[in-house]
């Protein structure tokens, strides 16, 4: 090949690669449509509204408040409640949730005659809303048809009205809400485990437990860093349990981030505060999300 | 004290509309005030074609909406030039963030029945037309005085009047007058203040009438607002916002002080169960009753309804319900207005908003208020009403249904008993809940309690302000 018919080849493969990439463009654009209309004009809008001081009213004007709003938002001592608040309650659910699904899955993952109905009522709460969890531990609980003050557990103020006992009590609902998926993840991580491994170290006296701590856990790292990572993340967005059972009280001990800008967009009509709020919301999110990236590329290594 | 000077103010309004381009040169205040009422395009209706279809939007449920469906039925058979559609929204806060949303979108109604605690918000939005504006262009002023003073005082802010009170109901005294007889107590004489209360809370524990304690209470903010009415007192400053709008709140005085130690006291020594007022747990007050937890409550009139219901179903035997006026502070008020009133939307078009207020007269005629009253158990806002048969008959069945009746027209018409008018009412109440949270739980001293509510009320009052202002 001659160094022109070399060139002229290169010229043809970047025409016919600059015509594929219009054409995959081309394809794009409905979506960037979409995604501009419904995403990114919001997100953007959103960080702008964040430094005006907005009305309760359509029709009246924007104040511009600079990083004042944005300051005065993230010092308020509201928002530190609400951002300890969820971080207390991502640290009820997180683990505890990993530990019971780790240990349901250990448990079906016997190989004994009937497991997968116990499979399929360990994962079952995955097909639960939010909505019907809440209901039936709000209906468990509730100091006058409840079967927890039936059974004499019956604190004055009432569980779900008790500064004390509501956060934990919320985040019980969430954990055997969330108990399902948990278990379901758990349960593909260990089918992961290499089973030459267990043989080998049972085969050099390992017990059951040296086995499961030695072996099993450290298989199962990815999967449980990515139900910590999902989970907090689940966490830090729960709206549903705290408007349903207790709607950010007593004593806005329940207030977590996501709720809070619920209610200060919709019931003080504050967009000015809420986009403030939503955007610390959106920070912690991302941090929580690369982290899960930057382990996924190490369990893709790993895995090799 | 209230009618008089709703007549000057109609005087003066009518005078404006005819005088005031006559009258160029008059005082200032009194000109922005005049000019600030806009005209009631009355002479519309005849103009438009007809019917002339208007859109209510509504909060009613069950019973109540039926009974607003019957109404507004007979109203459009009543006459041709107009035909009212009414559009069922979930909740109360839901029809006014609904309709704060459609202040962007266009997506409003014609007319909207929005809570009592709205108002502020609804004079805020400027997209209603003041109901006054209609009072004085038709000559309705002279049926004012068959109104219940306070109905109309809750929605007048600086003279005008601005909803058309519809539904109306306030607190009252629940008990079971079988745990009465139990403790030995006299079942025809609920307790007239809180010390009664507590002793009768005592006597019901001692004597085991009740399985739990005496008293069930409900950590309803707006029970707050409603004692300090009834000793008289002003909420918010500027003559509880009538006057001019409300910047601090003010009520950590006497009557607030008393309660707040009351209610501290009544749970400390366990007499008084907390209840929730939100989610699904805002009726345990009233289960209590119905389990022989508890044999004594405050609750909205407008419960009596459905407890009545329940009752007649023989789910709860143990349970012969009295009903009593709210106890607590006395002094020169009374009870507030609770409920809801309907609002002209001044985007709608002339002809429109002249056929809203043909169905907001009919709805306030004394013959709708006695026939909703009955079948719902609301207060008819009309004086004449109670003297109809369909109130005569329900007050002679069940007593019960009187005595928000009684309440609402015991005591003085005065900027108390007006109630307070607040931007932010959601901001005010929560401060109220949580300090009363934090007494209960955490053992907070009540006056410090007391304090710290009327810091953040205020708080919430001012960050309104600054964005409407």
């Amino acid at each position: 090949m001659t160094a022109d018919e070399e060139t002229g080849a290169r010229v043809t493969n970047r025409r016919s690669r600059r015509r594929e990439v219009r054409l995959a463009y081309l394809l794009l654009v409905p979506a960037l449509i979409i995604f501009a209309v419904f995403v990114f004009f919001p997100f953007i809008k959103n960080f702008q509204l964040a430094f005006y001081s907005t009305p309760p009213f359509p029709g009246l004007p924007n104040r511009y408040a600079g990083f004042s709003q944005i300051t005065s938002v993230l010092g308020s001592s509201d928002f530190r409640n609400s951002l300890t608040v969820t971080v207390f309650f991502a640290v009820l659910t997180v683990p505890a949730g990993i530990f019971l699904g780790l240990l349901l899955a250990v448990l079906a993952n016997q190989k004994l005659r009937g497991m997968a109905i116990y499979r399929t009522i360990f994962s079952s709460t995955i097909a639960t809303s939010v909505a019907v969890a809440s209901v039936v531990f709000g209906t468990l609980m509730s100091p006058q048809v409840g079967l927890l003050p039936w059974l004499g557990i019956n604190p004055n103020p009432a569980i779900l009205n008790n500064p004390t006992l509501a956060l934990p009590a919320v985040a019980i609902t969430t954990i055997w809400q969330n108990l399902g998926l948990s278990f379901i993840l758990m349960s593909a991580g260990l089918q992961s485990v290499p089973e030459d491994i267990l043989e080998a170290a049972k085969v050099d006296g390992a017990g059951t437990w040296t086995c499961f701590w030695r072996v099993t856990v450290p298989s199962l790292s990815p999967t449980i860093f990515f139900a910590a990572v999902v989970g907090s993340i689940f966490a830090f967005q729960t709206f549903g349990q705290i408007d349903l059972l207790t709607q950010g009280g007593p004593e806005n001990k329940t207030n977590v981030l996501t709720y809070f800008i619920v209610t200060q967009l919709h019931v003080h009509q504050n967009p000015g505060y809420a986009a403030v709020l939503s955007i610390a919301l959106f920070l912690i999110t991302l941090v929580l999300t690369l982290l899960q990236l930057r382990f996924l590329e190490r369990r893709v290594h790993y895995a090799r | 004290m209230r009618r008089p000077s709703m007549r000057t103010v109609t005087a003066l309004a009518v005078a404006a509309v005819f005088g005031l381009a006559a009258l160029p040169a008059e005082s200032a205040t009194a000109a922005t005030s005049r000019a600030a009422l806009p005209a009631c395009p009355l002479s519309a209706l005849a103009k438009a074609q007809h019917p002339v279809q208007i859109t209510a939007w509504h909060a009613l449920t069950q019973a109540n909406a039926t009974a607003l469906q019957a109404a507004t039925d007979q109203f459009n058979s009543s006459q041709s030039q107009v035909h009212v559609t009414l559009v069922n929204q979930p909740q109360y806060n839901d029809t006014q963030e609904k309709f704060v949303a459609g202040l962007s979108t266009g997506d409003l109604p014609d007319v909207a029945q929005i809570q009592d605690t709205g108002l502020q918000q609804m004079i805020d939005t400027h997209a209603i037309l003041p109901v006054q504006s209609c009072i004085n262009a038709d000559h309705y002023s002279s049926q004012l005085s068959d109104f219940i003073p306070r109905t109309l005082s809750y929605w007048t802010v600086k003279g005008v009047l601005y909803g058309m009170p519809f539904n109306v109901s306030n607190p009252v005294f629940f008990y079971n007058k079988t745990a009465f007889q139990k403790a030995g107590l006299d079942p025809n004489s609920p307790p007239q203040t809180l010390n009664q209360v507590m002793v009768d809370a005592q006597k019901l524990k001692a004597s085991g009438a009740v399985t739990q304690a005496g008293y069930g209470l409900k950590t309803d903010p707006s029970d707050l607002e409603e004692w300090v009415a009834k000793a008289g007192e002003a909420y918010v400053n500027n003559g509880n916002g009538r006057q001019a709008r409300a910047t601090t709140a003010i009520f950590d005085a006497t009557a607030a002080k008393q309660v707040f130690a009351w209610m501290s006291k009544m749970v400390s020594s366990g007499l008084a169960v907390v209840n929730n007022d939100q989610n699904t747990e805002a009726y345990n007050n009233l289960l209590g009753i119905g389990n022989g937890n508890q044999a004594m409550t405050i609750d909205s009139s407008a419960t009596l309804g459905t407890i009545t219901q329940l009752l007649n179903s023989g789910q709860y035997p143990n349970v012969n319900l009295g009903v009593g006026a709210m106890p607590g502070p006395s002094g020169p008020g009374g009870v507030l207005v609770g409920g809801a009133a309907f609002y002209i939307v001044n985007k709608s078009s002339p002809a429109k908003q002249a056929a809203a207020w043909e169905y907001l007269k009919f709805l306030d005629s004394p013959q709708t208020q006695a026939t909703f009253g009955a079948a719902t158990g609301y207060v008819p806002i009309r004086k004449s009403s109670v003297t109809l048969p369909a109130m005569q008959q329900l007050w002679a069945k069940i007593p019960g249904y009187k005595v928000a009746y009684d309440q609402l027209v015991t005591g003085p018409s005065n900027t108390a008993t007006a109630g307070p008018v607040i931007g932010d009412y959601q901001g005010v109440r929560d401060a109220v809940r949580n300090a009363e949270e934090a007494m209960f739980s955490n053992g907070v001293k009540s006056n410090t309690a007391l304090a710290q509510a009327v810091k953040n009320a205020t708080a919430a009052i001012q960050a309104y302000n600054a964005r409407v202002g």
